[in-house]
């Protein structure tokens, strides 16, 4: 499965939506729920899912969901 | 130099007239050249602290991002961070922490006032400089390698006294432009200013003699006029801050440049959650990216737990940055506690709102009504000058609620300062306030005729100057 087909899932389970649809352009404003207190949700089950570990520094500079598919994939690669 | 001050309105139309008259390439050097003699008219003092906490942050920016090294590149941020903390401590909370040292140990030590130690907006621009500084690190925002442009940054005169706390982001590539405000700019600018007065000027420094008349009196007021007291405070302070940042806004809009807004009807707010997402934004949203994100993400392998934790140290930090004292402490916990609850309960509350088939509009307008009364309640312990006065009002409050003697009492309300007038004017002015967005009144008065608009501008200049009050300071000055 694509990393932005799981990433699409995970949203879903999170946000409790079955109908969010995401791109590497969508932001919180796009997503409903999806704001400062929900986010660390939505980013402890990515790491569990991928099993990857995200480092605080690169957390903080998502700007969208395109960044932190590019770091997924990155980190994969890496593994 | 008051922002309401004849001087200021002087020294801005000086500023007007010179950037739409000069060379671009002047346009700059003179504001920052304006912006420092504004800091120094406060105090000489004052202006060696601001050029130095400027010097400092330029450099540490720049050995950031010139730092090959990541683990010195946190050593540089570790120790520019300090270096700004410690001026903020000094020059901000020195004469709180004598009077704490005092209080605590029984010594009589003793300082040459608040004066002595206290800068104007340290607290502003010293979280500026913090924030430039992550962004530098974090790779957000490239170092500023002209001085003029970050000084500027710093300093202009328009924020450097109560915020916005700007973001390089949105300031910088601003005076890059060096964009030249045209007619409708410098009107719009010139409204917005104009609207600041008349919050600032009618409805905040009016409301708070009622408020200071029942608040040095609390003992011997009545629960009705206790809870009318924090209602008021709750308009007065909202409309303090925001008037200053409308004057704030409006004149820097008339330099060309535009300001981050610090309000986005708070009092309108679902949750205690989206309060924050509208009062004093850039406060906010401050706290939230270089103090709540970080401790949040550190946390996150222990849940709830974790989010609940980050959210009273940050809002914990956040009481304490209003000053050292227990009341705006236990206000910022109290914020903290809230938010931790309104983010735990949120599903079970829609849970709730659809098994009993209560309709959107319904619970948008209860969960305003409480949200409100919780904020109420909030602005009450930041407004006591010590617990026992907090518990006093409230237990009274809460005791007497269903013995409200409102006839006997709305008559004694009268006698406290404030006319029955601008009582009205409040709740005009309130009414025009939280409706504007949503019905767009600037573009619908912009199309009254001349005549009409005038009226109003005569109308509001008049009252005014009628029930205008010597002397009031604005409250986020102290901060």
């Amino acid at each position: 499965m694509e990393v932005m087909e799981k990433l699409t899932r995970i949203f879903c389970e999170v946000f409790d939506d079955d109908t969010i649809k995401i791109d590497v352009h969508s932001t919180a404003n796009d997503v409903e729920g999806w704001d400062s207190l929900s986010h660390v949700n939505l980013i402890v089950s990515i790491e569990k899912r991928f099993k990857i570990k995200f480092e605080t520094k690169e957390l903080l500079t998502f700007k969208n969901v395109g960044d932190l598919r590019n770091s997924i994939e990155k980190k994969i690669k890496a593994s | 130099m008051l922002f309401y001050a004849v001087i200021y309105c002087l020294f801005l139309l000086f500023n007007i007239l010179v950037i739409n008259n000069v060379p671009d390439k002047f346009k700059c050097p003179f504001l920052l050249l304006t912006s420092l003699s504004f800091y120094c008219w406060l105090s000489p003092c004052a202006l060696l602290v601001l050029i130095f906490t400027i010097f400092t942050g330029y450099f540490y920016a720049i050995e950031i991002s010139e730092c090959p090294i990541d683990k010195n590149k946190d050593k540089i941020l570790f120790r520019g961070i300090l270096l700004n903390l410690l001026i903020l401590v000094i020059f901000r909370y020195t004469g709180e922490l004598i009077d704490l040292i005092n209080f605590l140990s029984g010594l009589n030590i003793s300082y040459n006032g608040e004066t002595a130690f206290s800068i104007i907006g340290v607290s502003f621009f010293t979280f500026q400089n913090i924030s430039y500084l992550i962004d530098c690190y974090l790779e957000t925002f490239l170092p500023e390698k002209n001085i003029l442009y970050f000084a500027l940054y710093i300093s202009f005169f328009p924020k450097i006294l109560q915020g916005p706390i700007e973001r390089a982001s949105n300031l910088i590539p601003q005076f890059r432009k060096k964009k030249i405000p045209d007619y409708e700019t410098l009107r719009n600018g010139l409204l917005l200013l104009f609207w600041g007065l008349i919050k600032k000027l009618l409805i905040a420094d009016n409301l708070s003699v009622m408020v200071n008349n029942v608040f040095g009196n609390y003992t011997e007021s009545t629960s009705f006029i206790l809870i009318l007291a924090i209602y008021c405070y709750c308009m007065q302070i909202y409309f303090d801050f925001s008037g200053y940042t409308d004057i704030a806004r409006g004149s820097a809009k008339m330099l060309g440049i535009d300001l981050t807004d610090n309000f986005n009807n708070p009092y309108l707010a679902v949750s205690i959650q989206d309060f924050w997402k509208r009062w004093h934004i850039s406060l906010s949203s401050w706290i939230l990216d270089y103090l709540f994100k970080p401790l949040q993400m550190r946390c996150r392998e222990y849940g709830n737990y974790g989010l609940t934790f980050s959210l009273l140290v940050t809002f914990f930090i956040c009481g304490m940055w209003h000053g050292l004292r227990l009341n705006y402490i236990l206000w910022g916990v109290y914020h903290g506690i809230l938010i931790s609850l309104s983010f735990l309960t949120n599903k079970k509350c829609l849970k709730f709102y659809k098994k009993y088939h209560i309709n959107a509009s319904l619970s948008y307008f209860i969960d305003v009504i409480i949200t409100f009364h919780l904020i109420c309640f909030s602005w009450l312990i930041f407004r006591v000058n010590n617990l026992y006065e907090l518990y006093y009002i409230s237990n009274k409050i809460f005791h007497d609620v269903f013995n409200l003697n409102i006839i006997n009492t709305i008559g004694a309300g009268n006698n406290l300062g404030t006319s029955r007038i601008i009582y009205l004017l409040t709740l005009i002015i309130i009414f025009i306030e939280f409706i504007s967005v949503k019905l767009n009144l600037k573009s619908l008065f912009d199309r009254q005729n001349i005549i009409i608009r005038w009226i109003c501008y005569y109308s509001a200049l008049f009252l005014i100057f009628k029930y205008y009050r010597q002397n009031m300071q604005f409250i986020y000055f102290q901060f």
